[in-house]
C-alpha cells in the first residue's frame, strides 16, 4: 500500500556550515593575530557562502509517497521499493536504504521531473523472518549542503517466509490409516493404482472383471486397485539451539526444511502438524488444506522470536497432536539432550521416525591451538555417540546441509517402520 | 572492481591530493615549525580520507586554513595573496569532499537521488571565489590610510554583518 504524507523538514547546520565558520574564524584570527589584512582573503569565500545561506530560505515541509511491495514474500522473492518526493530544485536528496534484516539493495532508477524525484529499488531478502522494516533514511540537503534535514520512511511490516525445496515429492508408507487421500496403499480399495486380480464373487462390478485373465482361466477375475490413503505427518522442530552462520544457521535449516515438507505433503492432500520444542512448548495439531499451510508457516515464523528455556518434553504434547499412525519427522541439530530425549519418548508413542540433523558446521578454533584440535574430536565422538545412540533406537538419521531432496529419506524411514509402528 | 568503488577511490585519492596540495603550501615559509605544523594537517587530511572521522576531518580543515594563513603571510608581495586565493579555492574543495568521505561505509551506500541545480552549486562559491581575488587584489595595492576609506571599511563590515545575520 502506497502510504502518501507530507513531511516536516527540521533543518540543522551540517558539518561544511560549521567547517566554513572554523576557516572564516582561522583565517581572520591570523590577520588580526598577524596584523596582515590580506590574510583575510582566506575567509571571503566562506563568508559569502554562509551569507548566501539564509535559514529563511529553507523549505518547511515535502510530499513523499513512498511503498515496499510486496509486504508478504518468500526468501530471495524480489521486492521493489518505490519513493518519490517533491522538494524545491535548489535542494539535494539523498537516501539511504539501510535493511534491518539480511538482504541485498539495488538501486534500479532514478529520475527527476522539476521538483518531484522518482526512485525505485530493489530488494531481495536473505532470511526468512517478521521485521519491522524502517528502512529509508531521506536526507534532504538545503542552500550548498549547509543544512540538512534526516526523515525516516516507516514501511510497516514485512514478512518473509522460508523458502522451501526441501522435499521433491509426497512418499508414503504403504500401510497407511484408513483415511482417504492420495496415497496408494498395501489395503484393497477403489483408487486408480492396479493390485491384483481375483476370483469374481456375486456383487462385484461388471466392469471390474479382467476378460483376459478370465479367459486364460476359464473363470470370472475381477481387477483390484490399491486404497488411495492420506498420510498424516507430524514435524518437531528442536528449536532449542541455533548454531552456524545467519542464513544456513541450524533454526534456518528448521524452518525451511519444515515448510518444504508442510507445502509437498499438504499439496497431497495429506495432513501435516508441527511440535516445536526448545523455548516453550507448542504444537499445531495435525491438518490439511491451504489454511494449515499458512498456518505452519506462522508458527514456524514464530520459533525465533521465543528465547524462553522453560520448555517441556513431547509427553506434554496431547494425543491430538501426534495421533496413531502419525509419521514424525524430527529436525533438529542434536546438540541438545532434550531432543534425544524427544525421540526416545516418540519411539515410546509408536510413531514412524526420522531424524534430520541440520547441524552443518563444528566449533571453530585455531589451528595451532591442540587443547582446540582436542576438544573438536572429542565434540566428533560425542556427535557419532548420538548417532550410535538413535541407531540403537532404530530411528533413522539423515544429515542434511540445506542442498539436497529429503524424498529418499524418507521414503526410506517409511519403508523400515517396525510392524508394530505401522497403522 | 565495481563502477561504485572505483568512483570512490578517484574522489578519495583527489580529496587526499587536494588536502596534502594546501597542507604542502608550509614548504613556501621554509620555517621547521610551519613545515611541521604542515606534516600535521598532511597527516589528519590522511587520516581523515582514510577513516572518515568526523572530528579528523574537522581537525585537518583547521590545520590546513592555518597553515595556509601563514604560508599566505610568510610569502611576500601579490604571490602571497595569489597563494591565499588558491588556498581558499582547495579548502573550499576540500570541505565538500569530505562529506562524501564521512557518509557511513556500508554494503548498500547513501544515494545522491539529486544534487541541486548547477547554478546553485556552482555560482554562489564561485561568486565566493571572484571576492576572494578582489579583496585579495586590493590588500596587495599600497593603500595610505585616510578618515573616509576607514569609514568605508567600518560600512562594508557593517553591512556584511547585516547581509549575514539578516535572515537568521
Amino acid at each position: 500500500m502506497t502510504t502518501v504524507r507530507e513531511l516536516p523538514l527540521t533543518f540543522v547546520p551540517t558539518p561544511r556550515l560549521r567547517r566554513l565558520a572554523l576557516v572564516a574564524a582561522v583565517s581572520l584570527g591570523a590577520a588580526i593575530i598577524l596584523a596582515r589584512g590580506e590574510l583575510a582573503v582566506l575567509a571571503v569565500a566562506p563568508l559569502v557562502l554562509l551569507a548566501a545561506a539564509p535559514r529563511s530560505a529553507l523549505p518547511t515541509s515535502a510530499s513523499a509517497s513512498w511503498e515496499l511491495a510486496p509486504l508478504r514474500c518468500v526468501e530471495e522473492d524480489e521486492l521493489v521499493l518505490s519513493l518519490q518526493i517533491v522538494v524545491p530544485t535548489t535542494c539535494a536528496v539523498e537516501a539511504d536504504v539501510e535493511l534491518a534484516f539480511s538482504g541485498e539493495v539495488r538501486l534500479d532508477s532514478v529520475s527527476r521531473d522539476g521538483p518531484t524525484t522518482r526512485a525505485r529499488w530493489l530488494v531481495v531478502p536473505h532470511r526468512w523472518g517478521r521485521y519491522r522494516a524502517e528502512p529509508v533514511t531521506v536526507r534532504v540537503l538545503a542552500l550548498h549542503g549547509l543544512y540538512a534535514a534526516t526523515v525516516r520512511l516507516p514501511l510497516g511490516e514485512l514478512v518473509v517466509y522460508p523458502g522451501s525445496g526441501a522435499v521433491a515429492r509426497s512418499v508414503a508408507p504403504r500401510e497407511l490409516p484408513a483415511r482417504s487421500g492420495e496415497h496408494p496403499s498395501r489395503a484393497v480399495g477403489s483408487g486408480v493404482e492396479f493390485a491384483g486380480v481375483r476370483p469374481y464373487t456375486y456383487g462385484d462390478r461388471r466392469r471390474d472383471i479382467d476378460w483376459r485373465t478370465s479367459a486364460r482361466q476359464s473363470q470370472l477375475f475381477v481387477r483390484q486397485y490399491a486404497a488411495e490413503r492420506a498420510l498424516t505427518v507430524v514435524m518437531v522442530l528442536d528449536v532449542a539451539v541455533d548454531a552456524g552462520v545467519p542464513g544456513r544457521s541450524t533454526l534456518d535449516l528448521t524452518v525451511r526444511a519444515a515448510t518444504g515438507l508442510a507445502q509437498t505433503y499438504l499439496g497431497a492432500h495429506d495432513r501435516v502438524g508441527v511440535v516445536a520444542l526448545g523455548g516453550s512448548l507448542r504444537w499445531l495439531a495435525p491438518a490439511a488444506g491451504a489454511r494449515q499451510l499458512h498456518r505452519i508457516s506462522e508458527s514456524v515464523m514464530e520459533v525465533r522470536l521465543d528465547d524462553s528455556q522453560v520448555g517441556g518434553g513431547i509427553d506434554r504434547v496431547p494425543l491430538a497432536a501426534l495421533p496413531a499412525g502419525a509419521f514424525v519427522c524430527v529436525l533438529s541439530p542434536l546438540l541438545d539432550e532434550r531432543a534425544l530425549e524427544a525421540v526416545r519418548d516418540l519411539r515410546a508413542r509408536h510413531v514412524g521416525l526420522l531424524v534430520v540433523d541440520v547441524l552443518n558446521t563444528e566449533p571453530l578454533v585455531r589451528r595451532s591451538s591442540t587443547l582446540g584440535g582436542l576438544a573438536v574430536r572429542v565434540w566428533r565422538m560425542e556427535r557419532e555417540a548420538v548417532a550410535t545412540k538413535l541407531a540403537r533406537l532404530g530411528v533413522p538419521l539423515l544429515r542434511w546441509n540445506g542442498s539436497g531432496d529429503l524424498s529418499p529419506a524418507l521414503l526410506h524411514a517409511m519403508r523400515s517402520m517396525r510392524p508394530e509402528v505401522r497403522a | 572492481m565495481s563502477a561504485v568503488r572505483i568512483r570512490l577511490a578517484l574522489r578519495l585519492g583527489a580529496l587526499l591530493v587536494v588536502g596534502v596540495g594546501v597542507a604542502a603550501t608550509a614548504l613556501v615559509t621554509g620555517q621547521r615549525g610551519i613545515i611541521l605544523v604542515g606534516g600535521t594537517g598532511a597527516a589528519l587530511v590522511l587520516g581523515a580520507v582514510a577513516t572518515g572521522w568526523r572530528w579528523a576531518g574537522s581537525a585537518s580543515v583547521a590545520v590546513l586554513a592555518a597553515v595556509a594563513a601563514v604560508a599566505g603571510a610568510a610569502l611576500p608581495g601579490p604571490g602571497g595573496t595569489w597563494l591565499l586565493v588558491a588556498a581558499a579555492a582547495a579548502t573550499l574543495a576540500y570541505i565538500v569532499g569530505l562529506d562524501h568521505v564521512e557518509r557511513p561505509r556500508r554494503s548498500t551506500p547513501v544515494v545522491s537521488l539529486t544534487r541541486g541545480s548547477l547554478a546553485a552549486r556552482v555560482v554562489t562559491p564561485a561568486l565566493g571565489l571572484a571576492g576572494a581575488g578582489l579583496v585579495g587584489v586590493v590588500a596587495a595595492q599600497p593603500v595610505v590610510p585616510s578618515v573616509p576609506l576607514v569609514v568605508l571599511g567600518l560600512v562594508a563590515g557593517a553591512a556584511a554583518v547585516l547581509v549575514a545575520t539578516r535572515s537568521r
